[in-house]
This record gives structure tokens, sequence and C-alpha cells, in this order.
């Protein structure tokens, strides 16, 4: 393919009919939220742009972001998108290893400064110099500074590159931090979840694709068009949490109507991501939909605050190891201990105050 | 001698207006915040007939914004009203009426200084209790609030509170603590407020009703204090 050969062009070769690139146009504008009159933009960007060359790194992580990536549920999207952006480096996906690998990737780097989007799956490793996650000889943190110096934007994809997810939980014994604390000079979008929504990867890097712009992103850092509702406002089983209808055990009466798993552990009332919109495998599903609770993977430190399955403010504080009920409760029992002891040393002072009274007046 | 009882004016109206405004508010919130955060009732049959948990969600909002536009009232009136209505934290007799009340209240000293108006340990309280942890509260329930409308003011205005705490759960979590902050200020509130009454019998109790305090001038301290109070007799005559 040479370097100025355009979306478009690309997938007319490839044999896509324009029909179908105007849908998958059309498609993508729905997924970023845009209205109808941004559509011709993204037909524009793809007619005339040359592919996006992509650098995808794997730092320390277990791979589910890039199963889930590829599992792009739609067909044109998972073809056209997976093959669209000029993928030139990902360890799970390319046939190159070792040396040759690595040979690609300091070439793409070479040929497109700060013209490649650098997508982050793992979170960078700080602990005794990096050593608990290495790739051809070199740490994952070096790597990432390595790769994103001419990097156009640098996307954090997962929980790990975004809050360094369950191997950042407590006591944190590789030291892993997030992408953030390591790239600090270059613009990055945070696409939390573990893993994360494939669409919603894929959606950003048409936006960047599209506008040349990185999203308009929430409080959090992340994706506006994905991540700005919360999963609880946009339930199935909103109704019923509404209603006060809430499953006790997942065996029960309540269950098999679809009650609200609020009780059961759901963390969908403070976890903000796509699920209950966009679902998964072709929207197919979602875990709550499927009788799962949420278990707020999305979150920052989500895996600090568990267990999965016990009811939000049922969940001890890691620092006391206990809920902020039990807490609250013993607090209000030592005070009214407190109060009684307090009382009754007042009647005592009080008492003796007044023999000292009747004495003095004899 | 005895010791003498001298009516004065301590609570306002907007004063006692706020107590109870917020007493109320504050009441309603902990049941219903407690609800939301255990809900321990199930309602049968179809969803489509009840709407118990939004009911409860609904008040518990309403009682918030209550709650919140009283305590800006009760800020305007610190400025706007009587000696009373104000905390004075940088004057140094506030700090040392902390020490002389601390002492009084852990029976280090038999030494009461007399108030009308609140003592600086209570004002303390009021500060901590009702105005730090009520900020908290506030800021961490908005915050929440306005997840549910990102393009909302709410939203725009409290979004960086979650990012503060890390993440929702956090805030949630806060939120839930304080409010054991508040059962906590009224068991002490209540009992401190009955002791004063009934040791000093100096109409604390009804004062926050009518707002009326009386002053005790003890007896060592009443060879001035009774001429001024004769020339006010003499005054009504």
């Amino acid at each position: 393919m040479s370097k100025t050969e355009s979306y478009y062009q690309w997938a007319r070769r490839k044999g896509v009919s324009r029909r179908d690139f105007l849908k998958f146009c059309t498609l993508m504008g729905a997924m970023l939220g845009l209205d109808a009159a941004e559509f011709p933009k993204i037909v524009q960007a793809l007619q005339s742009k040359p592919r996006l060359p992509v650098i995808y790194l794997n730092l320390q992580e277990c791979t589910c972001c890039a199963e889930s990536f590829l599992r792009s549920a739609h067909p044109l999207v998972s073809d056209l998108i997976f093959n669209m952006i000029s993928l030139d480096y990902m360890e799970v996906l390319q046939a190159a290893a070792g040396h040759q690998a690595e040979a690609v990737r300091l070439k793409t780097m070479k040929d497109h400064p700060g013209g490649y989007i650098l997508v982050v799956e793992g979170s960078a490793t700080l602990g005794d110099g990096g050593v608990y996650c290495t790739i051809g000889g070199v740490t994952s943190t070096e790597l990432l500074k390595e790769t994103a110096k001419g990097a156009a934007a640098v996307i954090a994809y997962g929980s790990c590159a975004t809050n360094a997810c369950i191997q950042g939980a407590y006591p944190n014994p590789t030291q892993a931090v997030p992408i953030r604390r390591v790239v600090k000079d270059k613009p990055i979008i945070d696409v939390p979840g573990c893993p994360p929504i494939a669409e919603v990867i894929t959606g950003t890097i048409v936006h960047y694709l599209t506008f040349g712009t990185i999203p308009e992103l929430t409080n959090q850092g992340r994706p506006k068009a994905f991540y700005q509702h919360r999963v609880h406002d946009n339930c199935v089983r909103r109704s019923f949490f509404d209603a006060g209808q809430f499953v006790e055990s997942f065996d029960d009466a309540g269950a098999k109507q679809g009650w609200c798993l609020y009780k059961m552990g759901c963390k969908g009332p403070t976890t903000y991501n796509a699920c209950a919109i966009t679902e998964w495998n072709d929207g197919v599903s979602y875990p709550i939909k499927s009788g799962h609770p949420c278990i707020g993977c999305s979150e920052n430190n989500f895996f600090d605050n568990t267990p999965l399955y016990t009811h939000l403010a049922k969940i001890p504080n890691n620092a006391i190891g206990k809920d902020v009920d039990k807490v609250g409760r013993g607090v209000i029992g030592v005070a009214a201990l407190g109060v009684v002891a307090h009382a009754g040393m007042t009647a005592m002072v009080k008492h003796q105050d007044k023999k000292q009274e009747t004495r003095s007046k004899k | 001698m005895m010791t003498l009882r001298h009516q004065v004016y301590v609570w306002q109206f907007p004063v006692r207006l706020f107590h109870w405004v917020n007493a109320l508010a504050i009441t309603v919130l902990f049941v219903t915040g407690m609800y939301i955060g255990h809900p321990i009732l199930d309602t049968p049959g179809e969803a489509v007939g009840n709407f118990f948990m939004g009911k409860v969600r609904f008040w518990h909002g309403l009682s918030a914004y209550i709650f919140i536009a009283n305590m800006i009232i009760r800020l305007y009136w610190f400025w706007a009203g009587n000696e009373y209505s104000k905390i004075r934290l940088w004057k140094k007799e506030f700090w040392s009426d902390v020490v002389a009340t601390f002492k009084y209240y852990t029976f280090m000293t038999r030494e009461h200084v007399l108030h009308v108006g609140h003592n600086a340990v209570a004002q303390l309280m009021y500060l901590i209790f009702i105005w730090l942890a009520g900020l908290l509260i506030i800021l961490t329930g908005l915050a929440m609030r306005g997840g549910s409308d990102p393009n909302g003011i709410i939203q725009s205005l409290f979004g960086w509170v979650v990012p503060f705490f890390r993440n929702e759960f956090q805030v949630r979590n806060v939120h839930h603590f304080l409010a054991w902050g508040y059962a906590l200020f009224l068991l002490g509130h209540l009992y401190m407020v009955f002791r004063q009454d009934i040791l000093d019998d100096d109409g604390t109790i009804s004062s926050m009703v009518n707002g009326y305090k009386f002053e005790l001038i003890s007896p060592d301290a009443q060879e001035g204090r009774q001429d001024s109070l004769a020339k006010e007799r003499e005054n009504y005559r």
C-alpha cells in the first residue's frame, strides 16, 4: 500500500462497495454521538486522509483488551477498521517476531514522526527499575517512553493503562502505574474498562481520524461519547431499582423476574461506561442484562473496592476493614457511652457542690 | 445573694428558622439516605405500579436542596445577624474560651464561664460538624446527582469532585460516612442542650423556639450590674 492511499481508495481496492463505505461512515457518526450534519465530514476525512499508522503496545496486562478489540462486532467495523488503520505493530496479531517485529515498530516511528497513534494496553511498572515487565530486553516503561516520543496522541486502552487495574490494586507489588504517570507531554485519551468495549476504541480512533483532534473528554479524561453516562442511568433493570425491587440471592424469585442487582453488589450506580447503551458482542447483551451485577471495571481502583458480590454500602473500607455503617454504629455506641459517663460525672460533681454549699451554710 | 437572671433576645428569627429547617432536612436526609444505601423493603408486584426507591431518591434530593438553600441563607446571616449569630475564629478570646470551656466540660475546673450565646467549643463543633462536613456532603452529593445529567449545570460545576476522590465509589463512601457524622453530632448536641438547660436553668431549650435566653449574673458579679438593671427598671416606670 502506498503512503498516500486514502481509506476510501484502500477500501475500494479491498472490494468494499461505496454503499457499504457510506453505511460505515453513518454508523461511526452515530457511535460518536455526532449529529447528521457531521456525517459529510467523516466521509470527507476517510476519502482524503491517508491511513493512520497505529502502534499497539502490550505492556503489563492480560490481553483481554486485545481480545475485546478483535471482537469488534459489526462486520464492517471489524474488517474495515481493523484493516483500515495501518496497524504496524501489535504483538498479539503480527506475523513477525523478535528483532523483525521490533524493526517494524522502529521503522514506523522513523517514517511518521509525530504522525502515528500509540495505543497502549497495560500499565507501566516502576517497581525495581521496571523489571516486572520487559519486552525484547527493554522494560515496559522505557519502551513506552521511547514509542510515545513521536506519537501524535496516546490512547490508554483498558483499565491497566488508565488506572493500573488489578495489578495496581493494594499493595501493588510491581508499582504498576497508569500511562498518564509516565507520558506527560502528549494528549492522552483514557479508554477504561476490563476490557473496554471494542466499538469504543474503534470509535475513538475514527474520531481522531475525522477531526484530527482528540474527542471531547469527561471530567475523568475519557471520551464523552462513550463514558458520560452511568451504567445505572441507562440500565435495562433501572425500573426495578426505582420501584424498589431487588434480587436478594441469585436463585430467588426476583432474579427470575429480572429485578435490580443492586444488593448483589452491582457497581452500576458508580460506574461510567457505555455497556448499557452500546452493549457487547454486536449488541447482544451486557453483564447486568445477562443477570450478573456490574463489577465497575472501568472505574479507578475498582479492584480495591471489593468483594465484587457485596452490596455497595457493605463493602469494607480498606484501611479499617469494616464497612461505613459498622464504623458509624461503633462510633455512636462509644459516644453514647461517653455521654452516659459524662452525665454521671456531672451528677456526681453537682452533688458534691451541693453538699459543700449546705456545709458552708451551717 | 441569689443568682440573677436577665432576659436577653439571643436567637433572631432567621437563626431559629435555620435551626429547625436544618433539623428537619437532616432527619429526612439521614433516613432516606440510609434507605438508598440499604433498601430493606421490597415492593411486591409489577415494577410499573411502584416507584418507591424513586420517591425516596426524590425526597432525598428535595431535602438536600432545601438543606443547601438553608445553609446559604444562614451564611448570609453570619454577616447580617446579631452578635450571637457569628463565629469569630480569628479572635484571641475565642481560643481562650475554647480552652476554658474544654476544661469545664472535662471537669478539670469548676469555673463555668457563662455565655448567653454559644460557647466557643459549641461554635467549633458547629463549624466542623455542620459547616465543614456539610460542605463536603453537599459537594459529594451534588457530584453524584450531576452524573445523571452529563451536560447539565451541576455536572459542569461539581464534575471535578469524582476525579478528586479517584472514583465515584469513594465519593459515595465519603458521603455515607459523613451521614454518620451527623448522627454523632445529634447525640452530642442533644445531650449538651439538655445538660445546659438543667444545670444553668437559662432557658436554652425554650430559646430555640422563642429566641430568649436568660443571662445569669452570679452573686459576685452583681455589684455594678445591679445598678444598670435598677436603672433599666427606672426607665420602665
